[in-house]
């Protein structure tokens, strides 16, 4: 290597770390810097941002205090369900949608444009929508009283499964958009049926988008505050709810920042996994 | 060896120094004249903050200090994050009781509120502790049962018709930690325990409650839609807003027996480095003529008792005087040292 080249190698590593400066100092000011804080004030002696002491009494109430493990219970419950159903969902309309691209635009706008739509209109919109279902199945005799669509578990289930699916179903079309069909047809020449080809063909090309899309809506559902507050009716407890309800009248820092830091940790562990299982080849190609 | 930048470098560089630039700049003073005439106030956001926005030109035009609203919630604990940001807070009472205790708020010299002693009693007392006020009430909105006459098979007249087996699942309150649920603590504590601050029966009657309502809302607006969209046949929530749904079959009643209300202040943030501005936009707020369109624009009745409204504003609202004299007194600053164990108590009432 000659000293021109290492030069070389010098300035461009010298610009580099210039380019990356303003990305790292935004990540820095926006992200770590904000974590920071909420880690030290959830071990903090007293109920004030970065009060001073330290305890770990905030994260000891919430694992010993049924009413937050139940809230705990719930938030990963729902993000499972949601996760399932979009999940499923999801990937029959990307391989419909693969299969038989025809007016695949107008399809795709059909998705995306509920997301141009504000998110609590589209809850005030999904309450009546769930009423009328229950004035229907009334007026059709199919059940007596109203069924519990609105505030309730099922209600919260059902809006984050409208809010989540637009993008799980685009994270499973983006991995099945380059399936080759070719597959499909052969799978089917040899004799497989349609639950076969789907399983065993389509599903495992499928397998990175299902994990992108799951990671995105668990994230997501997991971590909602007006969904479960405006579908659950008050009947649900979430820990976001939980979190917002320890700041906005109670003042309560450290507590909500240790519900805060528990969530996150509980949230990682199974998008790791998830992510873990996604990076497998699960295409077959060894 | 002479260091020579790349053009992308030199383009880093200056989107550095153009950033930091920008966030010098975001920090920077007032100079010395805006100081003096302009104050920042936290307020609450929708229709307060049209009503603001119609007002706050007059208060301009008399005084040369310009007001800037800044609409949002959780307040308190901005005003604790923020010291010195704000001149001036609109705080409800346990808020304002709350600002005061932590010391985020200065207590207010009521020998500068020019019209104090006007103020409705029910409200000043509930901001007073110990001698100290935590905000001056600028208006105030008392609590009723809004119902459906053609869902409910009877004519609801007391708080204890709302635990009658015929509403049950039919019934809408707010959600704790808002006031306007957990005030049926009160409620209950009136209605079937032995006095005002018999609590545990309130709490009890809670829990028999529990079965007549179908569902707790966190905005008091989304409590009266569902109502008027017939998906909930009675709601607990500021009696004002059943007044234009009266067309749609709905009934509004503030019981004989008397009733909670909720409150508007005035708070001085005591970081605030403009008090006496402040103490002036309050005594232009309690000014009988900037009460009148306070009234119309914010559907609040006014604090000052020697306000006349005039009919079409009258006609939007329910505090008639002799509702003014029936309002519950209310402890606001016990209110907000019980509002954390009320609310969690609450959680595990109706939460699942």
């Amino acid at each position: 290597m000659t000293v021109a080249t290492a030069a070389r190698g010098e300035e461009r590593a010298r610009t580099g770390w210039l380019l990356s400066a303003p990305l790292l100092l935004f990540t820095a000011f926006m992200f770590l810097y904000p974590a920071i804080s909420v880690i030290r004030t959830s071990v903090a002696g007293r109920e004030e941002v970065n009060a001073g002491g330290f305890t770990l009494s905030h994260y000891t109430d919430f694992f010993t205090d049924e009413l937050y493990l139940k809230a705990l219970s719930n938030t990963l419950l729902i993000a499972v369900l949601t996760v399932l159903i979009t999940g499923v969902l999801g990937l029959v309309y990307a391989y419909q949608l693969t299969m038989r691209p025809g007016l695949r635009q107008l399809q795709l706008a059909l998705l995306l444009t509920p997301l141009l739509v504000n998110g609590v209109v589209r809850i005030f919109g999904l309450q009546l929508g769930l009423i009328s279902v229950n004035d229907l199945l009334m007026w059709a005799n199919l059940v007596d009283s109203p069924l519990g669509l609105n505030y309730s578990f099922t209600g919260i289930v059902i809006a984050l499964v409208m809010f989540q699916f637009p993008f799980m179903a685009m994270a499973v079309y983006a991995s099945l958009s380059r399936l080759d069909t070719t597959l499909v047809e052969a799978a089917q020449t040899l004799g497989a049926g349609r639950m076969s080809v789907l399983a065993r063909v389509v599903f495992p090309l499928a397998v990175p988008g299902l994990v992108a899309g799951g990671v995105l809506t668990f994230a997501a559902a997991a971590g909602t505050f007006i969904v479960p507050a405006m579908m659950g009716g008050g009947r649900v407890n979430t820990v976001p709810q939980m979190i917002y309800t320890s700041v906005s009248q109670s003042q309560l820092w450290a507590t909500a920042s240790a519900f805060a830091v528990i969530l996150v940790v509980v949230l990682v562990v199974p998008i790791m996994v998830g992510t873990h299982f996604g990076n497998r080849d699960t295409a077959g190609v060894r | 060896m002479a260091t020579t930048l790349s053009r992308r470098g030199l383009l880093s560089l200056g989107v550095g120094i153009g950033a930091g630039t920008l966030l010098a700049a975001c920090g920077g003073e007032d100079s010395p004249e805006a100081a003096n005439t302009r104050i920042v106030a936290r307020c609450w956001g929708g229709v307060w903050e049209t009503a603001l926005q119609k007002i706050c030109p007059g208060f301009t035009e008399a005084t040369g200090v310009e007001v800037l609203n800044d609409p949002g919630s959780d307040t308190v604990p901005l005003l604790q994050q923020k010291p010195g940001q704000y001149d001036l807070a609109w705080l409800i009472g346990n808020e304002a009781a709350r600002g005061l205790t932590s010391d985020v708020l200065e207590p207010i010299d009521t020998s500068r509120i020019e019209k104090w002693d006007s103020i409705v009693t029910r409200l000043s007392d509930g901001q007073t502790k110990d001698g100290k006020v935590s905000g001056v009430p600028i208006s105030y909105t008392a609590s009723g049962i809004l119902y459906k006459t053609d869902k409910v098979p009877f004519k609801i007249t007391s708080w204890e018709d709302l635990w009658r087996p015929e509403l049950k699942g039919q019934v809408a309150l707010q959600n704790a930690p808002s006031i306007g649920g957990l005030f049926l603590i009160f409620t209950g504590a009136r209605i079937f325990g032995s006095g005002p601050t018999d609590y545990e029966a309130g709490w009890k009657a809670l829990e028999r409650l529990k079965d007549n309502v179908q569902f707790l809302f966190n905005t008091s607006t989304d409590g009266v839609n569902k109502l008027a969209a017939g998906s909930v046949a009675a709601v607990v929530t500021i009696a004002d807003q059943g007044i234009p749904l009266k067309s749609r079959g709905v009934e509004t009643v503030v019981p004989a027996e008397g009733s909670t209300w909720s409150v508007q202040n005035v708070t001085i943030p005591a970081a605030s480095t403009r008090k006496d501005q402040a103490y002036e936009f309050i005594n232009y707020m309690l000014k009988d003529e900037t009460q009148v369109e306070w009234a119309r624009e914010g559907k609040a009745a006014p604090a000052s008792t020697t306000v006349t409204l005039p009919s079409e504003v009258s006609a939007n609202l329910v505090e008639t005087p002799q509702i003014a004299q029936s309002l519950w007194p209310i402890d606001w600053y016990e209110f907000g040292q019980n509002i954390t164990e009320w609310t969690t108590r609450w959680q595990r009432i109706f939460g699942s």
